[in-house]
């Protein structure tokens, strides 16, 4: 008795549709004089530089680490990051998502220069989409915030990631003309090529950027089956994609900026699935299109308070074709159309008193509003409105050795549908306290400990596909409470140890998972779950630099993780207390860099422990871990006035490792990336 | 000295090994046992066959793997014994799993695969030496038994699933579940002489399982539309296909020497029932046959007329391993063995 085939087509589509450290500045409490408002659009940086340095409470990528992972893809990077889980479907654009501290993907927020990347439908972004040529920075808030005024829905996630483009950024006020770009060429004709240029006008600027990459994506695989050692080739592994776009800034005098950006992107994708045995068969397709309009106005309401509104929307369009599907037409072929629309405002203010700043006493607030929608030419498929309004206030205070920092955020969401039955409307107030203390003594040891809670609306397809929605879901609630200790045990002139821990317990109810209740051959979404998960982080970073006039430089990284996620839903299951699927006990990353005047040698080392694919923690259910490695050398120099120019070339899981994410699911093997990169100013 | 003592020490090691792994299939005596298909769960490779020996109740589960070093493959459907071979419809993976009678080792792997794209085979019938395999693209394939190839195949309906021999002619059901919420309501006869369909008979939406009784006729399990319309039995009288529709509720049908027991499993309360059904009065005789208020996920049923015991597969939530529970001829619980994920066909050994 079988699943009903129409269950297993809805899996497929629900799974096509959806999955370092850098040193930086002190947010809170130094005296300056008055700031200008191009300032404000560096993340999480709105003071000058201090002259003690101390370590930020994000996790922040920078760009040079960026340049020198050569990632495919923003997932690649942030699962360096300690705490975070990555789940890789493979492949080029293949599906791609994060986990950070057992919170399922949809508790991250994801923003690019300061705007959410909103998908209703699938309530999750595919990292595999984003990609990293053009960015600045990346950084990942876990009981903190990721950037500085970014919008109200990423400030109440259960963590939020930021990213800052380099089209989008304010460009020195000397340079007139700023050019990147890109190309690389790797393994399974892997190709992509990259353009952005950024002409300073009198008080602002115009940029306008393209990209195209491509691949055939014909990796070769490995599975050991028994005795028998089960190679082929993936097929139906194509992808391809490119954008488009273009940005105009200005800004009004010291005290306000404004933004628009549009970007149109399109993706055509072989939909490979999972390595199924002794079935080499695939043919789905998808292909997706986006126009994405942003904008926004940074300016200053008093001397101590600044402010951003800002307005997105984008159309997403997806086309899903199966040729050879057994119905009566012979094949499927479906569009869904999901269009999201936000508008809102943040602000962000201190006391300002005779000219004299003082950071000691700070609030925040924020809010916004949002509608969404979804189409499909899926007859089985509901229609879907959704409208929503959130806020935030919050405050920043100081004491001689304490710093602390809450909020109280709230949000409405009001679900119609205009084909069936209505998703519940969902209202939430959520918390969320911070206490740190000041830096103490030379090693620049703070404490913090916080507690977080959010939740998480279901997606639309999780409140209506076909026979698996239900309409009757709540939203998942997530409960963090973490303890942090920063420090840098050493630190001389150039020469610097820092180290990051931290520990966590984190519960989630009414966890959403799709379980077999209405009938055997549909199964449905339900709120079922209690998961409980603690553990403990570790980073130790280091920078050193040495020999006859400092041309040696040496920067490592470590980071361990240790997470027990447990399923605590039911007492009487078999699952009960075991880890969850696909969340690892150990993972783990070491990269060292070591770079001589202009050459430069990089390792990376990735390790994830054994997973289950299921939730029972059988043998049957281990997915092997893996070990990961890729090495890189790259050549940088300037020639003539700013302009530089980079190779590099790198070796991606050098030591051609058969491993997967998700059982399934076959990673590539060893491969080989050639990059060149320009930039002017 | 310490050349005696290493052969000593290795002569110890083999023969330890050899006398204490159960799991070899060399050790096992398939006698007195059953074979259980635990399909897996859909993209997990996950089928697998466990081994129950009724002498000493001891289980092996992913008994395939350990007698042929490989895996069964993607979604296992159906598990039947005919002559001297086990045959097992392997779904997900697209093939047919022939295993030997004797030592439960794959004798050959039958690729179901049609201009390159995978006919996902689902059930399977006998008749003479021919399997007859019902796959998802529309056809039943004829294997012959001896070569062990697909020599012909013959069209049906849409998504047949359920088949069965009655007289020379096979039923087929026509479920057309690719087609939902439009299902197809007609089960395929098929010349056995010819192998050819001869008509349809429509009987009610989304057909699905199919049996035969003592005298011939025809019932077929009609699953609905999982919401307003019931899934219910209906008979065919081979002679004249008029088809009779009953009004109680049954998901699945499995005969017992000359009568059927028919399960339900409600969904939406989580209960589940078997019944006794008497095909000469055509009655429901029992409506509660068995006490199966412990099975959570009633997934298979399978009667062992040697033993005169009755077997309840147990899905659990579909994510959990699963049991099969045994009980003897008059419907009084006896054992449980806990075996792989998602059991639904058993086969037995005397």
């Amino acid at each position: 008795m079988l699943l009903h085939p129409l269950f297993m087509r809805s899996i497929l589509l629900i799974s096509f549709f959806y999955c370092f450290q850098a040193l930086g500045q002190d947010t809170t409490a130094v005296k300056s004089d008055s700031i200008p408002i191009l300032n404000l659009v560096s993340v999480d940086v709105i003071m000058p530089p201090r002259l003690r340095r101390v370590l930020p409470r994000n996790s922040i990528i920078g760009k040079q680490q960026i340049d020198e992972i050569q990632a495919n893809d923003v997932g690649e990077i942030l699962q360096k990051v300690q705490g975070v889980n990555l789940k890789s479907y493979g492949g080029l654009g293949g599906l791609k998502t994060i986990s950070v501290r057992s919170l399922g993907s949809q508790h991250s927020a994801i923003s690019i220069d300061g705007f959410s990347i909103q998908n209703s439908q699938t309530g999750q972004v595919n990292l595999a989409q984003i990609q990293t040529n053009n960015l600045q920075s990346i950084s990942i808030g876990v009981g903190e915030y990721a950037g500085y005024l970014i919008p109200v829905s990423s400030q109440i996630a259960g963590n939020n990631v930021s990213l800052q483009t380099f089209e989008m950024t304010f460009p020195n006020y000397d340079d007139t003309l700023q050019i990147r770009s890109n190309i690389r060429y790797g393994s399974f004709v892997q190709v992509s090529g990259y353009a952005s240029a950024k002409v300073k006008i009198k008080n602002g600027f115009v940029s306008g950027f393209g990209n195209y990459r491509t691949s055939n994506g014909l990796y070769p695989f490995d599975i050991q089956n028994g005795a028998q050692n089960y190679t082929g080739v993936r097929s139906n592994n194509d992808y391809q994609d490119q954008y488009f776009g273009g940005v105009l800034g200005y800004r009004f005098g010291r005290d306000a900026m404004m933004r628009i950006s549009y970007k149109q992107s399109s993706i055509d994708q072989g939909l490979p699935g999972a390595i199924i045995l002794y079935n080499h068969h695939a043919d789905e397709r998808l292909s997706t299109n986006d126009n994405l309009l942003n904008a926004d106005f940074r300016f200053r309401i008093t001397e101590g308070i600044h402010a951003r509104a800002y307005a997105n929307g984008n159309v997403n369009s997806m086309r899903y074709l199966d040729p050879t599907y057994f119905n009566s037409a012979g094949f499927v072929d479906v569009t869904y159309d999901n269009r999201n629309a936000n508008v809102g405002i943040v602000a962000d203010g201190h006391m300002v008193k005779n000219g004299a700043h003082n950071y000691k006493r700070a609030m925040y607030f924020g809010v916004e509003g949002g509608v969404s929608d979804l189409s499909s030419s899926d007859s089985l498929f509901s229609s879907p409105i959704r409208k929503q309004v959130s806020a935030i206030l919050g405050a920043r205070l100081m004491f001689k050795w304490m710093r602390f920092r809450g909020h109280l955020s709230t949000q409405y969401v009001n679900e119609s549908n205009r084909t069936s039955d209505d998703g519940k409307d969902v209202f939430g107030l959520n918390p969320y306290v911070s206490l740190e203390s000041k830096e103490i003594g030379k090693k620049s040891i703070r404490h913090r400990i916080w507690y977080r809670n959010s939740l998480r609306v279901p997606s639309f397809n999780e409140l209506y596909y076909n026979n698996i929605g239900n309409n009757e879901l709540n939203p998942e609630k997530a409960n963090q409470f973490g303890y942090d200790i920063n420090l840098i045990p050493f630190q001389k002139q150039q020469h610097e140890v820092y180290v990051k821990l931290g520990t966590y317990f984190n519960r989630v109810t009414d966890k959403i998972v799709a379980i077999p209740t209405q009938n055997l051959f549909t199964w449905s979404i339900q709120n079922v779950g209690i998961v409980h998960a603690y553990g403990a982080e570790i980073s130790v970073g280091t920078h050193v630099v040495f020999g006859k006039e400092d041309r040696w430089k040496l920067n490592g990284l470590g980071n361990y993780s240790f997470q027990r996620s447990m399923n605590m839903t039911d007492p009487n299951h078999s699952s009960y207390g075991h880890q969850i699927a696909y969340i690892p006990m150990h993972t783990g990353n070491f990269d060292l860099s070591l770079s001589y005047k202009k050459l430069g040698l990089k390792t990376t080392n990735y390790l994830v422990s054994k997973r289950y694919s299921l939730n029972e923690n059988t043998a049957s259910n281990e997915v092997a871990g893996f070990l990961v490695t890729d090495f890189s050398v790259f050549y940088s120099f300037e020639r003539w006035k700013k302009q530089s120019i980079r190779f590099q070339f790198q070796v991606k899981n050098a030591f051609n490792k058969s491993y997967s994410y998700i059982r399934s699911f076959i990673m590539p093997g060893r491969n080989y990336l050639i990059s060149i990169q320009y930039a002017l100013n | 000295m310490r050349l005696i003592s290493s052969i000593l020490l290795l002569t110890l090691l083999f023969s330890s090994c050899k006398k204490d792994d159960p799991t070899t299939s060399g050790n096992v005596q398939l006698s007195n046992g059953m074979m259980v298909l635990c399909e897996g769960l859909f993209q997990q490779n996950n089928s697998s066959i466990s081994y129950v020996n009724f002498n000493n109740g001891v289980v092996i589960n992913d008994f395939f793997f350990k007698t042929s070093e490989r895996v069964l493959g993607d979604t296992g459907n159906d598990l039947q014994r005919y002559g001297g071979k086990i045959y097992a419809v392997v779904n997900g993976s697209s093939t047919i799993e022939v295993i030997s009678g004797v030592t439960g080792i794959s004798i050959k792997q039958i690729p179901m695969v049609e201009g390159g794209v995978p006919k996902q085979p689902r059930s399977m019938a006998f008749y003479q030496d021919k399997i007859l395999v019902s796959c998802y693209d529309g056809y039943v394939d004829v294997i012959d038994t001896t070569s062990l190839e697909v020599q012909q195949r013959i069209l049906v309906g849409s998504n047949p699933e359920g088949l069965a021999v009655s007289n020379d002619y096979l039923y087929v059901a026509n479920s057309g579940g690719l087609n939902f919420p439009n299902v197809d309501s007609t089960v395929s006869v098929v010349n056995l002489t010819t192998f050819s369909e001869e008509l349809k008979v429509t009987v009610g939406k989304n057909p699905s399982d199919v049996e035969v009784d003592a005298a011939g006729d025809i019932y077929v399990i009609t699953r609905g539309d999982y919401a307003s319309i019931p899934s219910r039995l209906n008979k065919i009288n081979p002679n004249t296909y008029q088809v009779t529709h009953f009004s109680f509720d049954a998901s699945s049908i499995t005969r017992m020497n000359g009568n059927f027991l028919i399960g339900y499993a409600d969904f939406a309360t989580g209960d589940s029932q078997v019944g006794l059904f008497d095909p000469v009065g055509d009655v429901l005789t029992a409506t509660t046959y068995l006490d199966v208020s412990s099975v959570q996920n009633l997934y298979g049923i399978t009667y062992n007329s040697a033993l005169d015991k009755i077997y309840i597969c147990d899905a659990k939530d579909f994510v959990t391993t699963g049991d099969v529970f045994e009980f003897d001829g008059s419907g009084a619980f006896l054992t449980s063995y806990h075996v792989g994920l998602n059991p639904s066909k058993v086969v037995f050994y005397e």
